[in-house]
């Protein structure tokens, strides 16, 4: 017998998928775009802070063939991000659920007691709730990342009338450099996210995609680290009780 | 340095031989070849009609680019640009003497020497670049309101894009008519004092 429970609404989920569609095109575009010039530095000066100047981005990374059909697909589904994205924000802060989400005291406590847990310094996965306080860090600091990419896209977009906004940024080299680097720390956190998903957490795609979520094969259930107990775990119940389910 | 030598009149040149035409050029940006699926190119479009509906509706075109009086010029780091494989040069003896033609959606189209545009008011500025490819760059540049030749070819109402041609290879460019008219567009015949 397992615990399900419905987890991930809907509207979760559909703003979830839509940015696994849609992020990889404005990310794989915006690099097509950078190709046009790949460094920082205003021309004939140099730029502190980017040690790859002048060496292109891989094609394979890119999308949109030249500069100015990357940009045709870069200014078409920021729209559609930016739509999600009010759809994902106004839910959680209608919905209550930005409470998993929002930092609480004790947090960087709980996080490093998973630090601790992961590098086998902890025996025990430290007690939870929807989410560990690692997940919570990066699924907090995500629209925080994103917020940042996009008034820094805006900055790059209208310099001239936007010339305050490209100010704040430090100017329009600067706004230019924070814009891909917010880029590079949102691509790194999606990165440790899906890692973390199929090397700990595998039952959370269920409810990414349905809904339902069996809090009996949770990580903290299993006391799983990446790849450790990764399959379902025999609960008690399953031998003892068919019929019991937890609420 | 070599490059220098060609670079310099071929730059002057290339911003010389620049032509003006006020239709068409409306097709010529929806036709902007996109990649991916062609199924999908009424989506990009229509995004593309809905962005530039967004930028008439937030800006006025009124913005100025001012840098600081102490700014730095960029000198000979400013990017220069040729379509073709050779650096391209007008030939009087076939072409007859360079004029820029300004056409389209005018009621007097114009064929100016370089002399007769040095005669119309003549405006000088020193202003950021900020290239759509993403680097930034500094000069100072001499030239002719693009708002003043229309202003001399009659523009019509209807006209909503400025084409710029060069003899370059066909290379071209356009611009919607708000962008064109804002008062630091110029079409340019000296670049730092050159």
């Amino acid at each position: 017998m397992t615990a399900l429970t419905k987890r991930t609404h809907w509207i979760v989920r559909i703003t979830h998928w839509v940015t696994v569609i849609a992020l990889p095109l404005m990310i794989a575009s915006g690099l097509r775009i950078f190709n046009a010039y790949p460094a920082f530095a205003r021309k004939g000066e140099t730029f502190c802070c980017y040690p790859f100047a002048n060496k292109s981005i891989p094609a394979a990374l890119t999308f949109g063939g030249w500069l100015a059909g990357a940009r045709h697909w870069h200014f078409a589904v920021m729209w559609i991000l930016v739509v999600n994205a009010i759809v994902y924000l106004g839910f959680l802060y209608l919905h209550g659920e930005w409470r998993e989400l929002a930092p609480r005291r004790g947090d960087a406590h709980r996080a490093w007691e998973m630090i601790e847990f992961y590098l086998f310094a902890r025996q025990e996965h430290p007690r939870q709730g929807k989410h560990n306080a690692l997940q919570k860090v990066a699924y907090f600091a995500m629209p925080i990342v994103a917020a940042v990419i996009v008034v820094s896209g805006v900055a790059i977009w209208k310099p001239v009338q936007l010339r305050w906004l490209t100010m704040l940024f430090g100017g329009f080299v600067w706004a230019r450099y924070v814009h891909f680097m917010a880029m590079i720390v949102l691509v790194l956190l999606v990165l440790v996210h899906v890692f973390m998903v199929f090397a700990v957490d595998p039952y959370a795609l269920r409810s990414m995609i349905t809904g339902w979520y069996d809090a009996d094969q949770s990580p903290e259930a299993r006391n799983a680290r990446p790849f450790y107990h990764l399959l379902p775990r025999r609960t008690a119940h399953d031998v003892t009780a068919p019929n019991e389910v937890e609420g | 340095m070599a490059d220098s030598s060609i670079g310099k009149p071929a730059l002057i040149d290339r911003r010389r031989f620049l032509a003006i035409a006020g239709t068409g050029a409306a097709a010529a940006l929806v036709g902007c070849d996109s990649f991916g699926s062609r199924r999908l190119e009424p989506a990009l479009s229509l995004a593309q009609r809905g962005n530039e509906r967004v930028e008439r509706l937030l800006f006025r075109h009124r913005s100025e680019d001012r840098i600081p009086g102490r700014a730095r010029l960029t000198g000979d780091a400013f990017p220069q640009y040729f379509v073709s494989d050779s650096v391209p040069m007008w030939d009087e003896a076939t072409r007859g003497p360079w004029r820029l033609e300004v056409s389209g959606a005018v009621k007097r189209p114009l064929a100016l020497s370089l002399e007769d545009l040095q005669k119309l008011p003549r405006v000088a500025q020193s202003v950021d670049h900020y290239c759509v490819e993403g680097w930034t760059a500094r000069a100072q540049w001499i030239g002719v309101r693009v708002s003043e030749l229309a202003r001399a070819a009659g523009i019509t109402n209807d006209a909503q894009y400025v084409d710029f041609q060069s003899f370059d290879d066909d290379y071209h460019e356009s611009w919607d008519i708000d962008s064109a008219m804002q008062h630091q567009k110029l079409v340019a015949y000296s670049m730092d004092d050159r």
